[in-house]
């Protein structure tokens, strides 16, 4: 399966309608990253969005570097005296990569 | 021989297509025939799917959800390192504010309608977790006494006059109802579990997922809780609607990341369906049941800061053209 990639700021009602999810695979990703499927229907989604399309490989190094800053941030935020388990109960695990389809 | 028109009283209405599918042109369970095809088919339901729906007018993560699809509470929450007493309503169209709590706070457990909600426990950041309760007319909040043990990462069902609460930490198998006046400890969770998801009633609730992340779920009765059917995927941090019978739960966290994962409940086990457009944890959710919900605000990113997220998503499931087969 191909897949394209933009970036865009989800604007609320009308974004991604129940019939677009119907037609075809979309998903949303840190850093306002979007990944739709490459065929006529995701072609018609980002002509009504316009956001900038990027590659496969510049919109992970978008949601890599999201992720990043997320996992050094949580590196940073301790309190003294706190376990592990109390500071995940706190913060959430600590966020980890993936990679885009 | 037996007949439709015999048995229902009805004749069975003949098409050259499939017809609208939608009431009143029709209506769920309408059985017709095609005569382009030969099929007998019946206007049954489909999958569910999620479309964007209007932002909330303040991003946060971990708030609470009352009411249904196109009639719901985003309450409290927080954006680290800051925790809101903020209530926003939505009416279908879009989301206003509204009266504000008199406790700030994260994680909480909720409840109820947009006329007559509920809001307790949870966490404030330092200096913790908060015994608080607080019930919602309508227009503004009023309190609902203290519960016994205050925790954050709970769950809860119910209204403003008859709730249960249950789970969270640092007691996560505790269960507490509220009559309309005060608090008192029942039966405990038979898996102790925080960062749940839970709805319905107070004679009729459930909790699911939550703790290590787990993949259970319990209903309760009104007084001891029961063990039900498995989620196809344990995680945390999810929410979820519905009733004991028809119920739906999104999002939440396996270890270390998030999930677009839906799940729906019939009443007898969990099944996957249309996936959430964005993976979503610490999010809130309203709903009846498991044709109609909307996720409300949450994280989409990482903690601490700079990921709480002010969208929602509605979820809706379409009738579909069904053919009849025999069995």
């Amino acid at each position: 399966m191909a897949y394209k990639y933009t970036v865009k700021e989800n604007w609320g009602k009308g974004f991604f309608t129940h019939e677009e999810r119907r037609q075809m695979y979309l998903a949303g990703h840190p850093g306002n990253v979007w990944v739709v499927d490459d065929n006529v229907f995701g072609d018609q989604w980002l002509l009504k969005v316009v956001g900038a399309n990027k590659t496969k490989a510049e919109a992970q190094a978008i949601v890599d570097g999201v992720i990043e800053d997320a996992q050094d941030a949580w590196d940073a935020d301790n309190v003294d005296g706190e376990s592990s388990d109390d500071k995940i109960t706190r913060l959430g695990a600590k966020p980890v990569k993936y990679n885009l389809p | 021989m037996a007949t439709y028109k015999k048995d229902k009283g009805l004749n069975v209405k003949s098409y050259t297509t499939d017809p609208d599918k939608t009431y009143p042109s029709a209506f769920e369970g309408q059985l017709y025939y095609n005569s382009s095809d030969g099929q007998f088919k019946y206007i049954g339901l489909g999958a569910g799917t999620w479309s964007s729906a209007p932002t909330l007018n303040t991003a946060r993560r971990y708030p609470g959800g009352a009411g249904i699809q196109k009639a719901a509470l985003c309450i409290a929450g927080q954006s680290y390192p800051s925790f809101y007493d903020l209530t926003e309503e939505y009416n279908g169209t879009a989301w206003s504010e509204e009266g504000d709590l008199s406790t700030s706070r994260g994680r909480l457990a909720s409840g109820g309608t947009t006329t007559a909600a509920f809001a307790a426990a949870g966490n404030m950041g330092p200096p913790g977790n908060t015994d608080s309760a607080e019930k919602w007319n309508g227009s503004s909040w009023t309190s609902a006494g203290t519960i016994n043990t205050a925790r954050g990462n709970i769950a809860g069902a119910g209204s403003n006059t008859a709730a249960v609460i249950f789970g969270g930490n640092p007691s996560p198998a505790y269960t507490e109802i509220y009559d309309g006046s005060s608090w008192s400890e029942t039966g405990d969770l038979n898996t102790g579990r925080n960062a749940l998801a839970g709805n319905g009633t107070s004679t009729a609730g459930w909790a699911g997922g939550g703790g290590s992340p787990g993949a259970s779920t319990e209903t309760f009765n009104g007084s001891s809780w029961t063990e039900g059917p498995s989620l196809n995927s344990g995680r945390s941090y999810l929410a979820g609607w519905g009733t004991t019978t028809s119920a739906v739960i999104i999002g939440g966290a396996p270890p270390g990341t998030k999930c677009a994962l839906t799940e729906s409940f019939d009443g007898t086990s969990w099944t996957e369906t249309g996936d959430l457009g964005t993976a979503n944890k610490y999010l809130a959710a309203a709903g009846a049941n498991n044709t109609a919900g909307i996720q409300i605000a949450g994280s989409t990113g990482g903690p601490p800061d700079g990921t709480a997220v002010n969208t929602s998503e509605e979820f809706t499931v379409s009738h579909a053209f069904k053919k009849v087969t025999t069995g």
